[in-house]
């Protein structure tokens, strides 16, 4: 009698998870469908590290103290700066960062007493480790101040001349500039078939 | 116009040399477009069971997707592991992949569409349906796996296991149908829905009036009991013990590569539609429309035309089965070994004994009114 | 189910034949490899060869200053990375004396538990596409998915956050991640209803672990399991009502205990431990203060000459981190105790004479994380 009654509620459990799946079966996909949709990041996402703008002076905050490397566990940063003839302090020339040894856990950018680096949102980095892993951080910082049409940064330029670079009246956007990230458009993203 | 080229198909289909060998080229052609594109409804089903769409990219819908497969499995080296017998190594998949395809020569797809017309066509189902246990023994053995030999032991078994209620509950249909002859048996089902197999055996209206006891008056359950008995045949989960992926890698195909293993996938599927067409025909009506007997002869007078439509219902059956074995895979785990054992030796068998000695009881009484 | 009478190895009429499971295999849940010996269908003997996920992070903590370690805390067990991190910072703190503000001990206690959440999550739809059920998995990812995108939007990682500073957490949450929070717990009740339609009820499913892989609460003593392991074995010992650490004495939330012994049992367990935290996180959300979130830690940290020890209750059982320190920046050992560890060596004695796929199930419902016990 056990059996009977036993396979009976057996079968309707049956049944029953039958039918949940069935209602899943007719619910939307969950999915994102990338590369043709893709997320928005979040604001405190953790990619590789990069050098902040500062808009008063047009260059980089770091003056290549070598903090955050004496922090990093995975010793990936290497840093090196000169003394510009007229300033008071160093900036940094060169900013290496392997990311291959980088495991993304702050302590760099808590470390820094000068606010010299934030983490960037650059999540797509696929591709071949020569390509990127040694990244140099001043160069991207180049790269962006050119993009949006700043004067170039030029750590060897005296006092001077730097003084004399257009200054940021206009508020960088540093959202557009710091990120890689394909604008997400779900107009262009064929519907999940 | 029209009229002439429907003569022209009509001589072709009823002309012997021409009839078969049109036949036999569909039939292939069907076995091997389903096998493929099944593959296509199980992982876009899958996906849909999962919350997240499934193959798209390839194609549109991802239709281009099993081609894909099938060209990337073309491309690979085919190589016997050493040590394990080559003959019957290659022999396996060549077996598994040949008895679904004979076995559709016997299923009438509509009325007068049927490659041929057999008068012991259900038991040539069943015969050449078997063989495919065989071929997969072969494979497991003869690619010295240890993982292999588990698996082509276990898939012995259970065969074994579930072919006696299978026959049990066929036994019970033929002995309310008292026909071998599949055109027979659809035949018999005509008139609305209510006179389907499944439902025909509570109370049987086909002779008018008020009817009668159908016989199997436990008609649904022998419905439920064939439908899981086909799901063992055909090694589907819930009772995949023959490729139980998390245990045993990939069972008996574990050394099978490229084509080879592409061959046991196709014939799974074929297997599947085979089994599914077998429900459909046994208990579900066939190609019969289930709308009424005036429908049923409207369709007749068409003629070819008629028989199509036919067709057309006779697949919608099919492919809702089909899907319900999709359904099925997706929902439930995989069986415990002697679980599946359990179920087929002390529950399935008691209660298709327990059908067939009450069918045989309620055919030979009186019949009320 | 009567199981035939084992024959002894080294019979000479014995018909054994030995078989490797894993490194390479989509059941071990990492790179474990377990040498079987088996007469046909029943394991004679099995021996679970753990290393190939060895990566040294005992030695890394010689070589590291405590903060420097951090990073290594998430990767040892990375599905309960927070719970491994709280025990490492605990440990620092409890020596060095450092104050850690309330609100950051409320912090650590919603992250904590909702991390417990996601680790139970994948532990249980492993288990169930262990068992042939492949679909349960994506719903639990989907859910999971909720759970990583709130704490990824206040640490910035899904997976192995470095979140926890000594005195504190690194970064302070907005209100946003409490109302998520808050908005979670009804939402993972719903599923977890739909979950017990779906498999704990589910007829195949319950044959599947029912009465399967009995582990006797001697069993358990014997190797020092811990966890949902030892609390399935009918010993009611959680790290978090036993040894109170943080503020979890404040909350009001049951242990649940089952005494079956059998797989069954250690699910349940699972499935109610969700429960139990999503109580946890509602009274939390309710109650957090306001006030700093980092406490104040000297710029070079040194512990004192000494022993100090901290546990847990991490996803998987009871995780207890042992820092020796001799006075300088490095510690000079930081012995993890691991709960995986001792799960898995039950696992040779427990599975003697049971089929292989009742092993493998046994070893699912041990929810066991490889890189936890090479670490």
């Amino acid at each position: 009698m056990n059996l009977v009654t036993e396979t009976f509620s057996g079968f309707l459990s049956l049944l029953t998870g039958l039918q949940i799946t069935i209602k899943q079966f007719f619910s939307p996909t969950i999915t994102t469908h990338y590369p043709h949709q893709t997320l928005t990041i979040a604001k405190k996402f953790r990619g590789h590290i990069e050098l902040k703008w500062n808009e008063e002076t047009g260059k980089p905050n770091c003056t290549a103290c070598n903090i955050c490397a004496k922090a990093c566990p995975s010793d990936c940063i290497v840093l090196d700066g000169i003394k510009p003839a007229g300033e008071k302090g160093k900036t940094v020339t060169t900013y290496h960062l392997n990311y291959t040894l980088c495991s993304l856990c702050s302590l760099c950018v808590e470390a820094c007493p000068f606010d010299a680096i934030q983490h960037s949102n650059r999540y797509n980095l696929a591709s071949v480790p020569n390509q990127w892993a040694d990244m140099d951080l001043v160069q991207r910082y180049k790269d962006q101040v050119t993009r949006v049409g700043k004067n170039p940064y030029d750590p060897y330029a005296p006092a001077a001349v730097s003084a004399a670079a257009p200054t940021a009246a206009v508020g960088l956007d540093l959202t557009s500039s710091r990120s890689d990230v394909p604008p997400a458009s779900p107009a262009a993203a064929p519907t999940a078939q | 116009m029209i009229a002439r080229i429907l003569e022209l198909i009509t001589f072709l289909l009823t002309n012997e040399p021409y009839r078969s060998v049109i036949y036999l080229l569909c039939i292939i052609g069907f076995a091997l477009a389903n096998a493929a594109y099944l593959v296509w409804v199980e992982r876009k089903g899958a996906g849909r069971f999962q919350r997240r769409p499934g193959p798209t990219e390839s194609g549109w819908a991802g239709l281009l997707q099993p081609p894909a497969d099938g060209i990337k499995l073309l491309a690979k080296q085919l190589m016997a592991p050493p040590g394990g017998d080559k003959i019957l190594y290659w022999a396996a998949p060549l077996m598994v992949l040949a008895p679904p395809l004979v076995c559709l020569l016997a299923i009438p797809f509509g009325n007068n569409i049927l490659a041929r017309d057999l008068n012991i066509g259900l038991l040539m189902v069943f015969s050449f349906g078997s063989i495919n246990v065989m071929a997969l023994m072969l494979g497991g053995w003869a690619s010295r796996n240890k993982y292999a030999i588990i698996s082509a032991a276990r898939v012995v078994s259970q065969n074994v296991a579930y072919e006696i209620p299978m026959l049990l509950v066929v036994i019970t249909m033929i002995m309310v149908t008292g026909t071998l002859n599949l055109q027979e048996i659809i035949v018999q089902q005509g008139g609305g829905f209510w006179n389907w197999n499944i439902l025909r055996g509570i109370w049987d209206f086909s002779s008018g009036g008020w009817g009668h006891i159908g016989g199997n008056i436990l008609a649904p359950i022998t419905f439920i009991i064939f439908y899981i008995c086909m799901l063992a045949e055909t090694n589907r989960a819930p009772f995949d013990m023959a490729e139980a992926e998390s245990e045993l890698v990939a069972g008996a195909f574990t050394e099978y590569g490229g084509m080879g293993f592409g061959v046991f996938f196709m014939a799974e599927y074929a297997n599947i539609v085979v089994g599914c067409a077998l429900a459909t025909l046994l208990f579900l009506g066939g190609w019969q429309s289930g709308l009424g007997s005036g429908f049923g002869t409207l369709l007749t007078s068409w003629g070819i035309i008629g028989s199509l439509v036919g067709v057309g219902f006779f697949f919608a059956k099919m492919y809702f089965l089909i899907f319900s074995v999709v359904w099925v895979r997706w929902t439930f785990p995989r069986t415990q070994f002697y679980g599946l054992l359990n179920l087929s030796w002390k529950i399935l068998i008691p209660l298709s004994l327990l059908t067939l000695l009450l069918t045989s009881v309620t055919l030979k009484l009186p019949r009320l009114f | 189910m009567n199981i035939p009478k084992l024959i002894p190895v080294g019979d000479p009429a014995a018909e054994t034949f030995t078989i490797n499971l894993g490194p390479q295999h989509p059941a071990t849940h990492g790179v474990l490899r377990v040498k079987l010996e088996m007469d046909g269908e029943f394991i004679v003997n099995a021996q679970p060869v753990p290393g190939y996920i060895h990566r040294m992070h005992e030695k890394m903590g010689e070589n590291r200053t405590y903060a420097q370690y951090l990073p290594n805390t998430s990767r040892i067990d990375y599905l309960s990375a927070m719970t491994y991190t709280h025990a490492f910072v605990g440990a620092v703190e409890k020596a060095a004396k450092i104050e850690v503000p309330l609100r950051a001990e409320y912090i650590r206690v919603i992250t904590s538990e909702l991390n417990r959440i996601s680790s139970h999550l994948v532990g249980w739809g492993a288990w169930i596409m262990d068992l042939g059920g492949f679909t349960p998995i994506l719903y639990a990812f989907d859910d999971r998915e909720k759970i990583l995108d709130l704490l990824e939007a206040i640490t910035g990682s899904r997976l192995t956050y470095c979140y926890y500073r000594f005195g504190g957490v690194c970064d302070d949450v907005d209100q946003d991640f409490i109302d998520g929070s808050k908005a979670f717990v009804p939402y993972m009740r719903g599923r977890m209803k739909m979950y017990k339609k779906l498999v704990t009820g589910n007829i195949i499913f319950r044959k599947r672990v029912e009465g399967i892989g009995p582990i006797s609460a001697e069993m358990c003593r014997k190797y020092g399991a811990c966890g949902p392991v030892l609390r399935g074995s009918g010993v009611n010992y959680d790290v978090r009502k036993a040894e109170p650490y943080s503020i979890y004495n404040q909350f009001d939330f049951d242990i649940p205990v089952y005494n079956e012994c059998d797989s069954l049992a250690r699910y349940l367990v699972r499935m109610d431990e969700i429960e139990q935290s999503l109580r946890i996180i509602e009274q939390a959300c309710a109650k957090i203060p306001e006030g700093p979130f980092q406490g104040k830690v000297p710029r070079v940290l040194k512990l004192p000459v000494g022993d100090t020890c901290f546990a847990t209750e991490c996803g998987r059982g009871r995780l207890l981190v042992r820092i020796t320190s001799d006075g300088k920046e490095e510690a000079y050992r930081i012995r993890l105790r691991t709960p995986c560890f001792t799960n898995l060596s039950l696992f040779e004695e427990a599975s003697q004479g049971m089929m292989l796929a009742d092993a493998i199930s046994l070893m699912a419902s041990l929810d066991l994380v490889i890189p936890d016990i090479d670490r």
